[in-house]
């Protein structure tokens, strides 16, 4: 269901403009200029996830424990990569389950990162009418990766490989 | 504020029902943060199974703000709604499904919950990986229908 998602071509990146910029890890991000101007949204983002932390458990009417401050760390940093590149998640939402969630919405194509107040990172890939896809997000440098993947299935262009200057397409 | 509790509300003598409709609703409560996640249709803020629910067999949808959560919404499921089909991760022996229980309390009869079978069985404490449990509340937050918004 999702091997034919309209991955970006060559010749489709070719018309995105790109620039390099330093991204808060201290490795390279691709950007498009035109649009990496998030600061507003990035604002209430931050001032999101600082609400988060006003939380108590059982904010969920139930017993969803309250997210942690490891998780809004985390939080944060992957909120930092996606608005340094200028792909700032749809909103932030607290997770029944304890931790926090960076989600994506654009017409019928949803996904998110969520992370767990234990530290343990899941992906989530769903589109209306199929089985959602989910896979766990584990080591230091998977998290940008993860993110890229995300953004490239809601459709929107892949952002970086660091490692090796290049855009990796996404392979979900 | 708390109120008392409609007569139907009490168990009595009433033993649990396992038969259930496909069409019969399961209500609980949500807040604002629950109904936030749910405008996205995201199960972030989606309770994993095990969970609460109030069967509609034996229970009217605001049942489930009595007797003291009046400003809370209400989300309604069909029972055909909970994903039975079993999940079993790759390189894995498990087999993963939801079932839907009966299981009444003394002040709510119409008490049920929604419960996880690791290989065909109940067990409250099996450990269910995150990723099959991520699915499924993923599944149920795109079926469930909000019938009232929390008021506060």
């Amino acid at each position: 269901m999702f091997k034919d998602l309209g991955i970006y071509s060559a010749a489709t990146l070719s018309d995105i403009p790109i620039d390099v910029i330093p991204s808060v890890s201290g490795s390279v991000l691709f950007t498009n200029p035109s649009i990496a101007d998030s600061q507003p949204v990035e604002q209430v983002h931050l001032k999101r996830l600082e609400e988060l932390l006003e939380l108590s458990d059982g904010w969920d009417g139930y017993e969803a424990p309250r997210p942690n401050k490891q998780a809004i760390s985390q939080g944060r940093a992957a909120l930092d990569l996606l608005c340094a590149a200028g792909y700032p998640p749809t909103d932030i939402l607290p997770s029944a389950e304890g931790g926090v969630g960076l989600v994506f919405r654009i017409d019928n194509r949803y996904a998110d990162i969520e992370i767990f107040n234990d530290g343990e990172i899941i992906g989530l890939c769903a589109e209306d009418g199929s089985d959602p896809i989910t896979w766990e997000i584990t080591g230091p440098h998977s998290l940008a990766p993860a993110l890229s993947k995300v953004c490239s299935f809601v459709r929107r262009p892949p952002r970086w490989d660091v490692s090796k200057g290049t855009i990796t397409e996404p392979n979900i | 504020m708390s109120v008392d509790l409609p007569d139907g509300m009490y168990q009595r003598e009433r033993s649990p029902n396992q038969t259930f409709d496909q069409e019969e609703p399961l209500y609980w409560r949500l807040t604002t943060e629950s109904l936030r996640s749910l405008g996205h249709e995201s199960g972030i803020a989606f309770r994993a199974p095990n969970f609460s629910v109030n069967r509609g067999k034996y229970s009217e949808p605001n049942w489930v703000l009595l007797p003291s959560y009046t400003d809370q919404g209400i989300v309604r499921l069909l029972v055909k709604d909970v994903p039975t089909k079993e999940i079993s991760p790759p390189e894995s022996r498990y087999r993963y499904a939801c079932a839907v229980v009966h299981d009444p309390l003394p002040e709510n009869y119409s008490h049920s919950e929604v419960r996880w079978l690791k290989n065909g069985r109940y067990d409250k404490d099996a450990d269910i990986p995150r990723t099959v449990k991520k699915k499924v509340r993923q599944q149920l937050s795109q079926r469930a229908v909000v019938l009232k918004k929390p008021s506060a």
